[in-house]
């Protein structure tokens, strides 16, 4: 009888479920506070291969200003704002260099999404330089992503981490430019900032690789809980369990 | 059997699996799964399923057929084969939240049908040294419906349980009826798996009725109904030529989607061998071919695992340890291998367990992967989420995957007979 009605219970309930119309209206929202800040760290550039491909002046302007291997850029924000129909993100920007200090950076700058992302047209790019990609997006992502109507060029996977993968046929940005295909894998973490950059030759061959340095407190002990998981199962096998015959 | 019989068979079974307290603590278990994805689906996923996919998919059967692999129509890659989408037409016709209740809540009564053909398997083929009563079968198959593969194989809407269903069928008929005709139709039901999920797929060659005895140097093999199996499976599968011939563009999308596509390069928690290596080159910039090292993994546990059952020892059921071998080198081998993908594999332990002598010291090693599986894997995938950064490695899994194959490496090889019983040809 008790059963019956606990079964009867989760049966109403279900078909109440089904009934509620619960469709959630999502306030796009943005991912770090004020004065929060954000290293990247260029882990590889194959200048040599990028030239050839972008030409000499793919460094010379935009998001690869000045890059190299171990060069950091970092982003203070400064302000995160909802007005007029859009989500504002200012920061100060400090291009990528070599030091590890940062100096005092009058280098300001804005990036913003529409509130409402059916606002974009057809066809749109998330920006209008390559690598066609922003530093940011609005939180929740997948939410906002699948609302724009991206560019073929776009092919979104957001079943495990949200990445975008970019793929860039040769002569796509401009004549030659680049010179042969190349594919980009941009990994955002959950507050919707880059967390990891890749641009790939076919073959799966890195030219550029950045990523945000940023370990999360708790992922060291996790990782040695996990190997300690490991070895105490393989002693615990060893000492107690091992057939012995 | 008559209908009548069978109806009165289930139903007495079912009587007396409910009147142990902890299968019915599992079917409430299997309740609060199947509600917590209700839940979670109308409050945050209603956007974020597999069961979108397969929705999708059917609708496009009869708007632009030739369009199924075009992957900008889906929110995630359509990976299966075009006939498929066919076995969702009829939620198709429904509007996607009630079609998306329907199919978890059909997933619950298949579960029961899949206990139910569990059951009489394990009662096929349990040692004779096992207990007389069914309290520890039902202890198992208890376990299996409380597995935490199944919470993540409800909220995605996953066509898993229709696969592990559709193998206990064909398992069950191979273990209990040896004429060509239920041959036939076991391995037409293992065809119709391979259609839902190409998960499958590895099991075709433990079909084969072959042995090499290494004492006497000499090979058995029973062409005839080796080749009946293989038609029976292949007649299901090659349906879907008929699609790629008719649309050359599926083909593409077929071959692109599933062996080169940019999903197989997505950085994710799956424990395939295959992934921990693509994983591994992603993380340290290393060049790499995710077909080439698929086929290198696919090769080399394919053929050793292969070459296993081949000289394997006379036994009785052997084919309980092909289907077993199938699914780990599939799990170990293909790009994406999720929790609750499990659910394929965790019956196919249990029948083991039961199915080997209890004295037969791989027995534990049996328990200690169904325990891991069961319970445990699923926290392996949520520390995943908080260490890839610096880690992006659940290699735990595959660990036990592998001890596993090792598992029935040393059963195959194993002297069994006479634990076992007199081994009649077609048990070869």
């Amino acid at each position: 009888m008790r059963y019956k009605r606990v079964f009867f219970a989760i049966l109403i309930l279900s078909l109440l479920y089904c009934n509620m119309s619960i469709k959630s209206v999502f306030s796009y929202n943005f991912g770090h506070q004020p004065s929060n800040e954000l290293v990247w760290r260029c882990n590889i550039c194959d200048t040599e291969k990028l030239y050839t491909i972008f030409g000499m002046n793919w460094s010379s302007s935009g998001f690869f200003e000045h890059i190299d291997q171990g060069k950091k850029m970092k982003w203070e924000i400064i302000s995160l704002e909802k007005e007029e129909g859009k989500l504002n993100l200012t920061v100060n920007n400090w291009k990528w260099q070599s030091e590890n200090t940062w100096a005092n950076t009058t280098n300001q700058k804005s990036y913003w999404y529409y509130s409402n992302p059916s606002e974009y047209p057809n066809n749109y790019n998330l920006s209008k330089n390559f690598p066609y990609i922003k530093l940011w997006l609005p939180l929740p992502m997948s939410e906002y992503v699948s609302k724009l109507n991206l560019n073929q060029i776009y092919n979104i996977d957001d079943r495990v981490l949200f990445t975008i993968y970019i793929d860039v046929e040769s002569d796509y940005i401009s004549n030659n430019n680049p010179s042969q295909a190349i594919n980009v894998i941009a990994i955002f973490n959950e507050n919707g900032f880059l967390s990891i950059f890749k641009i790939y030759l076919q073959g799966n061959v890195v030219l550029l690789d950045i990523s945000l340095e940023y370990i999360p407190i708790y992922a060291i002990p996790i990782v040695i809980l996990i190997f300690g998981f490991l070895i105490g199962a393989i002693l615990f096998y060893i000492f107690y369990l091992r057939p012995r015959r | 059997m008559s209908v009548l019989e069978l109806f009165t068979e289930t139903k007495n079974t079912l009587v007396l699996f409910w009147q142990r307290k902890i299968f019915r603590i599992a079917i409430f278990i299997q309740i609060v799964y199947l509600s917590l994805s209700i839940v979670l689906f109308f409050l945050l996923l209603s956007n974020q399923n597999d069961f979108i996919i397969f929705y999708e998919s059917s609708k496009l059967i009869f708007t632009d057929i030739g369009s199924l692999y075009d992957q900008t129509k889906y929110l995630w890659d359509f990976r299966y084969f075009p006939l498929s989408a066919f076995f969702f037409i009829p939620f198709s016709i429904l509007d996607f939240e009630a079609s998306f209740v329907i199919f978890n809540i059909l997933n619950f009564f298949i579960n029961i049908l899949i206990i139910l053909l569990l059951y009489k398997i394990i009662i096929l083929v349990k040692g004779k040294d096992h207990e007389r009563d069914n309290k520890r079968v039902i202890l198992y198959i208890s376990l299996y419906l409380m597995a935490a593969p199944h919470i993540l194989n409800y909220i995605h809407g996953q066509i898993n349980l229709y696969v592990t269903f559709f193998i206990l069928a064909s398992l069950l008929i191979f273990l209990s009826r040896n004429s060509n005709a239920s041959n036939f139709l076991a391995s037409l039901i293992l065809g119709i798996s391979i259609i839902i999920k190409p998960t499958t797929v590895f099991l075709v060659p433990f079909l084969l009725l072959i042995r090499f005895d290494l004492k006497t140097k000499k090979f058995e093999f029973n062409f005839i109904k080796s080749f009946i199996r293989i038609l029976g499976l292949l007649l299901p599968v090659s349906l879907n030529f008929i699609f790629f011939f008719l649309y050359p563009r599926l083909w593409n999308g077929f071959l692109a989607t599933n062996f080169t596509g940019s999903n197989a390069s997505a950085l994710n928690f799956s424990f395939s061998l295959t992934k921990l290596i693509i994983n591994f080159c992603f993380y340290f910039n290393l060049p790499y071919s995710q077909l080439w090292v698929l086929i290198t993994i696919v090769g080399i546990t394919g053929i050793l695992g292969f070459s296993f059952y081949v000289i394997r020892k006379k036994m009785k059921h052997s084919i309980i340890y092909g289907y077993t071998l199938g699914i780990l080198i599939m799990f170990l081998t293909y790009f994406d291998t999720w929790d609750h993908h499990l659910l394929n594999l965790i019956p196919l332990l249990i029948i083991i367990i039961f199915n080997l002598p209890r004295k037969e010291i791989m027995v534990n090693l049996f328990k200690r992967g169904l325990f891991f599986f069961n319970f445990l894997d699923i926290v392996f995938i949520g520390a995943w989420f908080l260490i890839y950064v610096i880690f992006p490695f659940n290699f735990l899994p595959t660990i036990v995957l592998a001890i596993c194959l090792y598992g029935v490496f040393r059963v195959l090889t194993q002297n069994l007979e006479k634990l076992q019983g007199e081994v009649t040809f077609h048990e070869i």
